[in-house]
């Protein structure tokens, strides 16, 4: 057996059964279809360095920071003193969160897996995972997709979703509450009139297919755009969304207030470290510790059904378009690390198998076969890849698979 | 006796021959287009009238409604219109348009501080906005000049001179006559002729990591200029290769088939590119700089081992490099791409082949002549397509064209004079801002929450309407209503944009109506007179605000509000 065929950390999913399935698709017989649930997603945009934290790896396969493993139920996490919050995180959060490893992005630029990771396809214009969600399960909120970062892709749902702008631009087009008498009824009349013009524009040119759609959304853009400015005061003040710790009260208002069904977020970091790879720990701790009063606020805040918390009906995932070159190099002091087309990801709340992780990857971070309703290794299974993550997310979050990517297979081990 | 190739060699030349095929469908589809035609339209679809045909050209080349007067001569003789056409390609207003439209191919305009070089002396004061738009704009302006004066546009990628303002001459060391404005100038090194390939900008916003040996760059070029993007091949990352170690990847992309497929054409053509400063603009302490270092040139001897190569021949230099793209048929026809689907607003993928081969041949027949091309495609059925009452090809026909933001601050500024701004003195990273277009700007304006691009984390334009495009648009809308309302009450009759039939305290309904008639005109290029009923619904929009206010001024601006932010505006 060589290095690459001995496999390890599959983590708590080898406890689970084998299965020699590659995983289901729309031609399988469906399991049952899960609830719809609400969408939080935390994009580390630049690609982070999975032995850091999430996938340990040792010596001599892997350049790796200071730290061990440290189990947390059955999660094997690589910490340290120096790395606090991330332990904190897990220490309190473990039970919550299912570990997604080796998911396959297929390239090494920035952009083109930034597409992939998030829409589960390689196709420019195509909608991504907050998209397809919010679109599907939650398309008459007035802003089903709230994009409070810089990456999205909103591709056909695109009247669904809202960007706030890099120093949440919004705030100033929503304006101020109007103490003016006339202003409500000077809207309703130009309400009137963008309707009229809409309705005539469907007698005629607008009466069918790309047109109609056009036309559509132009009406519809206008109404969310006036139930967007009655809730003007949840969108905070300008330039308040630079950072993860800002952009987080927003999205949990947003969902929780009913406003958005899903809220695409971004950390901000330099997760990029082709130099200077030790920010990588820096970065780990700002989103970790962030992470923990997100997922502590999610438990705290009330639900949609009566009793419940928000928890229970309500998706995180945070996750990179790439990872990060298993050895370093470059020049001491500021080595870094390249792309890495093998990642991983976190996926945490409602209906996911806490406290387990999914897939595997070599010691030296190759990608496993495995297989996809158990993430279990295997020589049978497939290599999971961004799509069929992208799948397994849309059977958690309630959606139809089927319906966005074919007959993708879909990774769904980690669902409860 | 005849060796047997290996089954790596084997698949090592599929690799290759896959990465070559690009090349040879161009060809092959070149040569196709000399005897196939586009099929004729199917019967169900319908174009849109004269008058609304013009008004589509107008916008799409111009950013600005065509003037009454065009719009009568149009409806009284249809045949007028390509002369106008001819008339809106000489005009200031299309050059902005290429300069935008090869900003959405090259991405040029992002708003980011460390791809900006920094304000040192002699720039020490100068806006981040300000130096960020005259570095970017440099490449922009020289194919906009190429076009607007007629030269082939093959001179993209072998002109021997550049544009430059006060600022680019500053930074770059270029002669210049210190006078406001973009002058044509050279680079006063012997980089080469090389249109935009020679520009330093184009470097500085696209940089390769040190080990990564300007590949970024080469796709960058082969992305926008062959409509080849290496990052979109189908092909699996091998993850048996220790990316981090460059000995490794230099062999890889030799003798690994999942890589060389690829590297065996992009990293000779990266290799051209060595000579450009790879670093971060950031550290440069003061003007004028060189980022271009001829020294370097050979340095891909020490690292790829790739000498200068473009798919298979060795041109020497920028100037051979920038020969053998305009002699590449792919440029032609990626060039035809891109103005067919900006103008059309169609994504590459649907646009017709056998248009675009039709173009593309008549293009290089006609020299390379980018107005003669954009011409053609406006005065196309393929442009003036309206709808399709069948119902599949419904989904095929895109019978409205939103407007850009761009687009919409130009219209604006037409219209009512309006152009939302600012001076300010809020900072990016400790650095002033300065001047704000809000439609055409980031990081404080309303560019990409309207629909456009930033160049960075948005690089496709959204052809549709969403909640916060609709304030934008109704936000701008506002704006320039209560300007132009302001601006024509205190106005001569001679010097009002808007109110030319009748003041802005007129309520008298039949001075209403004739206004009315007259901004239908200019705002939607419908001509209809004071008492047709497609007035009713502006009619009734200015009689319920004049109800509620008792003030005229504020009824003509919720009802310019209205009309500036309405379909018919903000989609041609």
């Amino acid at each position: 057996m060589n290095r690459r065929n001995f496999l390890i950390g599959t983590g708590a999913a080898g406890l689970a059964a084998v299965s020699l399935r590659g995983g289901r698709n729309a031609f399988a017989i469906d399991p049952p279809k899960q609830p719809p649930r609400r969408l939080l997603l935390v994009f580390a945009l630049g690609g982070w360095d999975t032995t850091y934290a999430l996938d340990p790896k040792e010596p001599p396969f892997a350049s790796v920071p200071a730290g061990a493993i440290q189990r947390f139920g059955n999660l094997d996490i690589f910490t340290d003193a120096s790395r606090p919050n991330v332990t904190q995180y897990f220490e309190r959060h473990a039970d919550h969160t299912a570990l997604l490893r080796g998911i396959a992005t297929d390239g090494i630029f920035h952009n083109e897996c930034m597409r992939r990771i998030a829409t589960g396809k390689r196709d420019e214009n195509q909608p991504d995972i907050g998209a397809m969600v919010a679109h599907d399960l939650g398309n008459a909120l007035p802003i089903p997709y709230l994009v409070l970062g810089d990456v999205a892709f909103t591709g056909p749902y695109t009247v669904s979703a809202a960007r706030v702008g890099s120093t949440n631009q919004i705030v100033e087009l929503l304006g101020t509450p109007d103490a003016d008498p006339l202003a409500a009824t000077e809207d309703a009349l130009l309400r009137r009139y963008a309707d009229a013009s809409a309705d005539r524009a469907r007698a005629t040119r607008g009466a069918a297919g790309y047109n109609r759609r056009r036309v559509d959304d132009f009406a519809g853009a206008f109404a969310r755009s006036e139930r967007l400015r009655q809730l003007r005061d949840r969108f905070g003040a300008r330039g308040e969304i630079q950072s993860l710790a800002s952009q987080i009260p927003l999205a949990l208002d947003a969902l929780q207030q009913d406003l958005s069904h899903a809220v695409m977020m971004t950390t901000r970091l330099g997760w990029d470290t082709h130099g200077d790879n030790f920010l990588q720990a820096d970065c780990h701790e700002t989103t970790f510790g962030q992470l923990t009063p997100l997922i502590d606020e999610l438990i705290r805040r009330p639900g949609r059904a009566a009793g419940s918390k928000m928890i229970d009906d309500t998706v995180v995932v945070v996750f990179s378009e790439l990872s990060r070159t298993p050895m370093l190099a470059g020049d001491p002091p500021h080595e870094g690390k390249g792309h890495w087309p093998i990642t991983a990801a976190l996926v945490i709340g409602a209906g996911v198998k806490g406290g387990q992780v999914f897939g595997a990857t070599t010691p030296d971070s190759g990608g496993i076969p495995i297989d996809l309703s158990t993430g279990v290794p295997s020589p049978t299974g497939i290599q999971p890849m961004y799509s069929h993550f992208i799948a397994g997310l849309l059977a958690l979050c309630g959606a139809d698979p089927s319906a966005h990517l074919a007959t993708t297979p879909v990774f769904d081990a980690f669902i409860a | 006796m005849r060796r047997q190739r290996s089954a790596h060699e084997l698949v090592l030349a599929e690799a290759y021959n896959a990465g070559m095929r690009a090349v040879v469908v161009a060809v092959v589809l070149a040569a196709m287009s000399c005897s196939s035609e586009p099929p004729p339209p199917a019967t169900t679809v319908t174009f849109l009238t004269p008058t609304e045909h013009l008004s589509r050209a107008s916008m799409a080349l111009r950013g600005i409604r065509p003037s009454l007067a065009e719009l009568r001569a149009v409806a009284a003789d249809p045949d007028q219109l390509p002369r106008f056409v001819d008339r809106y390609l000489t005009s200031p207003e299309f050059a902005v348009t290429v300069r935008d439209l090869h900003n959405e191919v090259l991405l040029l305009h992002p708003q980011v501080l460390n791809l900006t070089p920094p304000p040192v002396a002699p720039l020490q004061l100068i806006p981040f906005n300000e130096m960020n738009r005259s570095i970017y704009d440099e490449p922009l302006r020289l194919i906009a000049d190429i076009v607007m004066n007629d030269l082939p546009y093959t001179q993209i990628v072998t002109a021997d001179y550049t544009l430059a303002d006060r600022t680019v001459a500053t930074a770059w060391g270029l002669p210049h006559s210190d006078d406001d404005g973009w002058e044509r100038t050279t680079w006063g090194d012997d980089r080469g002729a090389a249109g935009i390939l020679a520009s330093t900008a184009l470097y500085v916003r696209y940089r390769s990591i040190t080990t990564n040996y300007n590949r970024a760059r080469a796709n960058a070029i082969s992305r926008s200029l062959l409509c080849h993007d290496f990052t979109e091949s189908d092909i699996h990352i091998d993850t048996k290769v220790n990316l981090s170690d460059p000995a490794v990847v230099a062999d890889a992309v030799v003798n690994n088939p999942s890589c060389a497929g690829c590297h065996q054409a992009m990293d000779p053509l990266a290799s051209y590119f060595f000579p450009f400063y790879q670093g971060n603009v950031s550290g440069v302490s003061s003007y004028p700089v060189d980022l271009f270092i001829p020294d370097n040139a050979s340095m891909w001897s020490t690292t790829t081992n790739r000498p200068p190569g473009y798919f298979g021949a060795a041109p020497q230099g920028l100037a051979g490099l920038g020969k053998a793209i305009a002699a590449d048929p792919r440029f032609a026809r990626c060039a035809v791409v891109h103005f067919a689907s900006y103008l059309t607003q169609r994504a590459a993928r649907d646009l017709a082949p056998a248009w675009i081969a039709q173009l593309q041949d008549r293009f290089v027949h006609a020299n390379y002549n980018a107005k003669r091309l954009v011409r053609e495609i406006v005065l196309s059925d393929e442009f003036r397509v309206a709808s399709d009452s069948d119902l599949a090809g419904a989904e095929r026909v895109v019978g409205y064209q939103k407007v850009r933001p761009q687009q919409l601050q130009r219209m604006l500024l037409d219209l009512t004079g309006f152009l939302w701004q600012v001076d300010t003195d809020e900072m990016i990273g400790g650095w002033r801002i300065g001047h704000v277009d809000y439609l055409d700007d980031d990081y404080l304006g309303f560019r990409v929450l309207g629909g456009g691009i930033d160049s960075w984390f948005v690089t496709e334009p959204s052809y549709t309407m969403n909640a916060t495009s609709s304030l934008v648009a109704r936000r701008a809308a506002q704006l320039a209503a209560a300007y132009v309302v302001d601006h024509d009450a205190a106005a001569a009759p001679a010097d009002r944009w808007l109110f030319t039939q009748a003041p802005v305290d007129a309520t008298d309904p039949s001075a209403v109506r004739a206004e009315l008639a007259e901004l239908h005109g200019r705002i939607f290029s419908e001509l209809v007179g004071p008492d047709d009923d497609a007035l009713a619904d502006s009619a009734a929009l200015f009689e319920g605000a004049l109800a509620a206010s008792g003030d005229p001024r504020r009824a003509w601006t919720v009802t310019l509000t209205g009309m500036l932010s309405d379909l018919r505006a903000l989609y041609y």
